[in-house]
């Protein structure tokens, strides 16, 4: 074991940065490129899964069948949320704890850095296997497409599909030993590589909130694990697991899968308030309110996510009893969240802030996450959800906290921290496009999705009663418009990335900026801090939690 | 704080770092957990076959 700590030390030879194209990197352990690898990588997915919303909204457009077949379409919103949750989010916050955290705890590299790289090359794999089902029937024609029974992947319907089922649950492993690789490599990175003085009380609030997240992941990626490998012996090894005519219980799946899911939806969200809560503190120009409180508020969620999973089971038939803890265990959720809210609107309070793409998308996601946060208060009511429940008030909820929340968090992120991942400033005026642009389209697109859920429109299906046209229009414009909005950021990235196209940036990059990662050139270099940095607490954004 | 700016330490080598094998331990523990709780799915299924 001690020869396998040796010999993850790499990087002795790397430093001349005469490495092939191939080995630099397919053979990488080194946190910046593993980081850029995922955020590539989490680009491109979005892309993928965005391109599936379009078609979902293209056909949802009008009233009738007119662009796909039904079942394609189901093949369409299962794969769309499979790719934007696998796919985009996830790997995104995991390149983002790549490239930051290391340089955040003052560390020379992530702890286990091979490791690093399987997390990595892992995922191209399994999203091949993934989409490979589905690819080969759109563009060639061939079998029954892709998995069309909801992401949630319900028993016996989502097992009545093809082979597809043996792709996206073999997809479904790979991608949780890579995420509990990742995670595996951040805990022992924060618990073990801190440079000396920097105690978990001063660390960044973006570390404390991927350290939990961590743990939230090796928690419940075995357990989907677990759920998937179940599914997969009761369709192709005759157990009956969730086959009630075998003596299962197709409802003890969804308690399963939810005791994942639910976790899995705060393993999205919490390092996006690691993110604001780096992001506001500087362009306020004040430190954060409420440092400690921030770190608490976080572990109670994490806490609490595991005790509400029914709530996504309401109508499932639940003793009154159940209903009625599930309930209140959800509803207390928002007191932890609402410290996080009003920390943040207290940082902002009375401090000189400014208005760059980062706290813009920063102060967007204060205000639209918190829209999503209330109409999941409504959903926690159990007489309320009875009649939003597979409505497509759901599908509002989920993508205010996830569009304007997960997903707003990792632009803002980008624009915070590109320009020292690069050396070059993005384009300030095109990133206010990108964000007036994507602000004004996603509630477009959203906001009308609460109205039709509350009359009664019911989520994934391709046609719908006329009664519902005007609102499926409105949000179908905005679908596209959202869309379109996002190629801006896509130019602004590669105008950055690959065109090295900009004004050079300082090593601080904004004028509120305080951490580790501050001190280091724009961009930084290969190996940073291989030499722990003396860590002087005002330099700190967070080394003073008295306040 | 030092000047981090400079190009890394070759004189450090990262080999000799004893924080690596503590970071070792850490990782391993946790791939247990990981492993444990899969398992126990199992455990469960075979015990009550
Ligand atoms: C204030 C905290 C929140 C509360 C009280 C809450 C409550 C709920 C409830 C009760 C449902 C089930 C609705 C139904 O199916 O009838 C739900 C669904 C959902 N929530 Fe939340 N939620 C909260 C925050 C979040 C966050 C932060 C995320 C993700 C970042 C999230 C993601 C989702 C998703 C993805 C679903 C739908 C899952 C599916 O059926 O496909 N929620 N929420
Ligand atoms: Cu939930």
């Amino acid at each position: 074991m001690a020869e396998h700590a040796t010999h993850d030390t790499h990087d002795e030879h790397h430093d001349d940065h005469q490495q092939s194209f191939f080995m630099r990197w397919f053979c990488s352990t080194n946190h910046k490129d593993i980081g850029t690898l995922y955020l590539l990588f989490s680009l491109v997915m979005f892309f993928i899964g965005g391109f599936m919303a379009l078609v979902i909204r293209a056909e949802l457009f009008v009233p009738g069948l007119q662009l796909v077949h039904p079942e394609f379409f189901n093949q369409m919103t299962t794969m769309h949320a499979l790719v934007m949750i696998f796919g985009a989010v996830m790997p995104a916050f995991v390149g983002l704890a790549n490239w930051m955290i290391p340089m955040m705890v003052g560390a020379p590299d992530m702890a286990l850095p091979r490791m690093n790289n399987w997390s990595f090359w892992i995922l191209p794999f399994a999203f091949t296997m993934l989409l490979l089902p589905l690819i080969q029937y759109a563009f060639f024609g061939v079998g029954a497409g892709g998995p069309a029974g909801g992401w949630t992947l319900y028993p016996p319907l989502s097992l009545q599909g093809g082979n597809n089922v043996a792709f996206t649950i073999f997809a479904i492993h790979m991608m949780g030993v890579s995420s509990i690789m990742g995670a595996i490599n951040v805990i022992a990175t924060i618990l073990n590589m801190r440079a000396p003085g920097m105690d978990l009380l001063k660390m960044p609030v973006f570390c404390w909130t991927w350290l939990i997240t961590a743990f939230l992941l090796i928690a419940v990626m075995p357990v989907l694990a677990g759920a998937v490998t179940m599914l997969l012996t009761d369709k192709f090894f005759l157990t009956s697991f969730f086959n009630a005519a075998g003596g299962g219980d197709p409802v003890m799946f969804q308690h399963i899968f939810w005791f994942f899911g639910h976790p899995e939806v705060y393993i999205m969200i919490l390092p996006a308030f690691g993110i604001v809560s780096e992001i506001i503190p500087t362009f306020a120009r004040k430190p954060l309110f409420g440092y400690q409180a921030m770190v608490y508020a976080t572990a109670s969620i994490a806490f609490l996510s595991f005790i509400v999973w029914a709530h996504h089971m309401f109508t499932v038939g639940m003793p009154l009893g159940g209903e009625l803890f599930f309930m209140y265990a959800t509803m207390l959720i928002a007191v932890p969240t609402g410290v996080k809210v009003f920390n943040w609107v207290s940082t902002m309070w009375k401090s000189s802030m400014t208005f760059e793409t980062p706290m813009l998308f920063a102060v967007g996601f204060v205000i639209l996450f918190t829209i999503g946060g209330f109409s999941g208060l409504m959903l926690a009511i159990v007489p309320a959800d009875f009649q939003y429940h597979d409505t497509y008030f759901v599908v509002a909820h989920f993508h205010y906290v996830l569009v304007t929340g997960a997903i707003y968090s990792i632009m803002a992120a980008t624009y915070y921290w590109l320009p020292k991942w690069t050396g070059v400033m993005y384009n300030e005026a095109l990133g206010k496009w990108h964000f007036w642009l994507s602000t004004i389209f996603v509630n477009v697109l959203f906001f009308p999705q609460h109205f039709l859920g509350l009359a009664g429109m019911p989520r994934r299906i391709p046609d719908y009663n006329v009664a519902f046209a005007d609102f499926n229009l409105i949000s179908s414009i905005g679908a596209f418009g959202f869309g379109l909005a996002q190629l801006i950021f896509a130019w602004i990235v590669i105008q950055c990335a690959f065109l090295g196209r900009g004004a050079k940036a300082t090593d601080h990059v904004w004028e509120g900026s305080k951490g580790l990662e501050w001190t280091l050139s724009s961009p930084p270099p290969h190996h940073s801090f291989s030499t722990p940095p003396v860590i002087n607490d005002k330099d700190l954004a967070h080394g003073d939690v008295t306040h | 704080m030092t000047s981090p700016t400079k190009p890394a330490d070759q004189s450090a080598s990262p080999a000799e770092d004893p924080r690596r094998s503590a970071a070792l331990r850490t990782a391993i523990i946790m791939g247990l957990v990981a492993l444990g709780i899969y398992g126990a799915f199992f455990l469960r299924a075979i015990l009550n076959s």
